[in-house]
């Protein structure tokens, strides 16, 4: 789900703690901690995780001797030796700056059908992405097949053009090499483990604030990771959840993708309607008639989410995608949205 | 009646006039000479009245809100409205599509306006209701905006450093001074609110400065130092969005419009750019269309709430203005506050074809440099003579605070932290105790 989706589950489940609202109605700001937990995971991954991570395989290219055969090599090589040592390799694409607002694109693609590694070169793009136009140069594309099996993946071209670049995890797995896109997301910042530990630092700090809410403010902290842990499990990959027990992201509920419009929107129109529910339903003089508030007026936003998965299923009955490529393909489209925004 | 009516829709058509006018110049805000017009009106009452004043500033804010676009996506002087605008405004301005960007945000307009009418008869229930309920929480709501403002902005870099710890510095370089932006930004904006060295007599062109400073300035010197030159610009005969994508524009705009119109501080920027996220919008044409709606109903919004009978909402500056000295009172006059609304809508958008079409005719026959220097120069002499000598301080010391994000990279936004901080403390009562912290007070 999009930022902003989980922020805002985070606010709502706050809303939920009738001490909490009454508190906040008298000046304190202790709603907003659903907010900060409701975008932690993502917070650390983003900001932290992907930084720290240690490429073995390291793609940094020059513009000006753009080599793409040389690129696809170095990549084949790599997983070929993840099946020779069955040891996992981290590998990083680096992008290609020009200038303040101009980036070389170029992409890469794992051809599992074909068992290869295509790459090629781009146009030149502005910071939003846009091409310079007639910047595409006419350059010979790199093909390096690959001697080791591969398991299913996204199969189409990953582009790498502007800020920093993706990387990806090539692991040995049920005898085959599996290339897990953006390995630093959605691991330990997405697990239970984490809203325990999130939980406990907002209890701790509202209790040494001398607040008498602290098991209120420790549980919206809890809570709040856990939505978002939760809602992601919504999509085709879910995450570590029971880490640091387990060490794989496990998959999800297949029912939507990160960035899908009406699924999002249907997550913050509700919030919304779900944060001044329980706002009316604490205070002193509650004004909202439930039948009609949630009877008429919350009604498009289910009917809407009807549609989507209407169209959804019917969708995917008539184009059956590989699991594994389903689940690169929303953690590039995730990525993709930190870039945008 | 019908003669009352006429006369009211003659003085809006005359507001919409004059601000047509005022919309051109860089950084002259609506305000600014909405606040001197009420002063004129209590010393002239007997020459107009308390609804044909009404109606001229609803003229005036109508075509504002539709017309200001213009000097921020041809001139690069946005305020804390335009700010969202000018980026992809520019953007197409460099693609020779300025004039298409111009009339998107137009198209926005108009759905807000629609949007308006068809909201009117419910209006009063709905807002009513809503501010009963979050009138005691705004503080925290606000503070939850600017949580998910200073979290969502996400690092720009990160991919060069031979050790994690270089590469997280890299990345952090621009969030850290997004996060300074914001705070430097906030602190301007509790001085101004306790000790602001702009002349009492003044008092209501306060945020003049900063903004220009915090906005205008270092946009409109990019310019200038970049030396950005303009291509011919097409002038386009139909414009490449279908109704869908205005249908998603316009209910992303409305959202974040509505919301701004509604909610203390929260701009229009703001609103939309909120809007965008929570409906995923991604299509540039979406985007400008979304920032016109939006823009329009944060402006129009706002002061056709004033309006509302039986739960009159005072949120914006003209009618925080203008309910000092006028009430406004019945259905009757809301109504025809929402038909004026459309009539003046609808001229300010064929006023906007007018003067984008000549605002591509000067650019591309003057040297844009020489335009942004002259756009330079004007708003400097705006805040001196809004301001005088202590406006011109406040904008010397904004100008480096909205330099901040222009160099690094970080999101312009950060600097809305000027009306945020200081309003939000407010709020929640802690305003004072900060600005004694501060010794301001």
């Amino acid at each position: 789900m999009k930022g902003i989706s989980h922020f805002i589950t985070g606010v709502a489940v706050g809303t939920f703690f009738p001490d909490a609202v009454r508190a906040a109605a008298d000046g304190s700001f202790i709603l907003a901690l659903g907010g900060i937990g409701g975008l932690l995971p993502d917070t650390i991954d983003f900001k932290f995780a992907r930084f720290l991570e240690e490429p073995d395989i390291l793609i940094d290219p020059h513009p000006e001797q753009f080599e793409a055969q040389k690129i696809a090599d170095e990549i084949a090589a790599g997983i070929d030796r993840v099946g020779a040592t069955r040891k996992k390799q981290i590998l990083k694409c680096n992008t290609m700056r020009l200038g303040p607002d101009w980036w070389q694109q170029y992409s890469l693609k794992f051809d599992t059908k074909q068992n290869a590694v295509v790459v090629k070169l781009g146009p030149i793009v502005n910071t939003s992405q846009l091409p310079l136009p007639e910047s595409e140069r006419v350059w010979p594309e790199g093909r390096a097949p690959i001697h080791t099996p591969l398991l299913p993946t996204y199969g189409e071209f990953v582009t790498v053009d502007i800020f920093s670049g993706p990387s990806f995890a090539l692991e040995w797995r049920n005898d085959r090499v599996e290339i897990d896109f953006i390995p630093w997301h959605r691991q330990y910042s997405h697990s239970i483990f984490m809203a325990l530990l999130f939980g406990l630092i907002c209890g701790a700090l509202f209790f040494l604030l001398g607040s008498s809410l602290y098991v209120t403010a420790g549980l919206i902290g809890a809570f709040a990771v856990l939505a978002h842990v939760l809602e992601d499990q919504l999509g085709y990959l879910g995450s570590n959840l029971l880490w640091p027990l387990t060490k794989v992201r496990s998959t999800g509920m297949k029912l939507i993708h990160a960035g899908d419009a009406i699924p999002n929107f249907f997550t913050v129109g509700t919030c919304c309607m779900l944060i001044i529910y329980n706002l009316d339903r604490f205070s002193p003089q509650p004004l909202i008639d439930p039948l009609v508030y949630w009877g008429v007026l919350w009604l498009p936003f289910p009917l809407a989410l009807l549609y989507f998965l209407l169209r959804k299923f019917r969708a995917d009955a008539l184009q059956r995608v590989p699991l594994l490529a389903q689940q690169e393909g929303d953690l590039v489209a995730e990525t993709q949205e930190v870039v945008d925004a | 009646m019908n003669t009352e009516i006429l006369t009211l829709a003659l003085y809006a058509l005359a507001g919409t006039l004059l601000a047509s006018l005022l919309a051109l110049i860089p950084a002259l805000h609506v305000y600014n000479i909405a606040g001197i017009f009420i002063l004129l009106a209590v010393s002239a009452q007997q020459f107009i009245g308390g609804n044909e004043l009404a109606m001229l500033l609803l003229g005036m804010i109508v075509g504002y809100a539709m017309l200001n676009t213009v000097s921020a996506i041809f001139l690069g002087a946005p305020d804390d409205s335009t700010i969202f605008i000018v980026l992809p405004g520019q953007k197409y301005l460099l693609m020779s599509r300025g004039y298409e960007a111009a009339v998107l945000t137009g198209i926005g307009g108009l759905g807000g306006i629609a949007i308006l009418i068809v909201l009117s008869p419910i209006a009063a229930t709905i807002f009513g209701a809503l501010r009963a309920i979050v009138l005691p929480h705004l503080h925290w709501i606000l503070a939850v905006i600017i949580t998910y403002m200073l979290m969502a902005e996400w690092p720009k870099g990160g991919d060069r450093g031979a050790t994690g710890l270089a590469r997280l510095w890299d990345a952090w370089k621009g969030l850290g001074a997004g996060i300074l932006t914001f705070v430097l930004s906030g602190l301007l904006g509790i001085v101004l609110m306790y000790a602001s060295p702009v002349p009492t007599d003044r008092a209501f062109q306060n945020l003049l400065p900063a903004f220009v400073g915090l906005f205008a300035v270092p946009w409109v010197m990019d310019n200038v130092l970049s030396g950005a030159q303009i291509p011919t610009q097409h002038i386009a005969k139909t414009f490449d969005a279908p109704p869908s994508m205005i249908a998603r524009g316009v209910f992303s705009g409305a959202l974040g419009g509505l919301f701004a119109a509604f909610f203390p501080v929260v701009t229009g920027g703001v609103g939309g750019y909120l809007a965008g996220h929570a409906t995923a919008q991604r299509d540039d044409r979406v985007f400008i269309i979304s920032q016109g709606t939006s823009k329009f109903l944060y402006y129009v919004g706002a002061f056709w709430l004033f309006f509302l009978p039986t739960a009159r909402i005072v949120k914006g500056g003209m009618s925080g203005m203008l309910a000092t000295i006028y009430t406004p009172t019945g259905p009757d006059l809301y109504y025809v506050s929402v038909g004026l609304i459309a009539v003046c809508g609808v001229l300010s958008f064929l006023l906007l074809l007018a003067y984008s079409r000549a605002a591509v005719w000067l650019v591309q026959k003057v040297n844009y440099r020489y335009i942004s220097l002259a756009t330079l120069f004007l708003l400097v002499g705006l805040v001196y003579f809004f301001t005088g000598l202590g406006g011109l301080a406040v904008m010397l010391v904004a100008i480096p605070i909205g330099w901040l994000p222009v160099l690094w990279g970080s999101r312009r936004m950060n600097c809305l932290g000027v009306l945020l901080v200081p309003i939000t403390l407010n709020l929640a009562g802690l305003g004072p105790t900060v600005a004694q912290w501060l010794g301001l007070i």
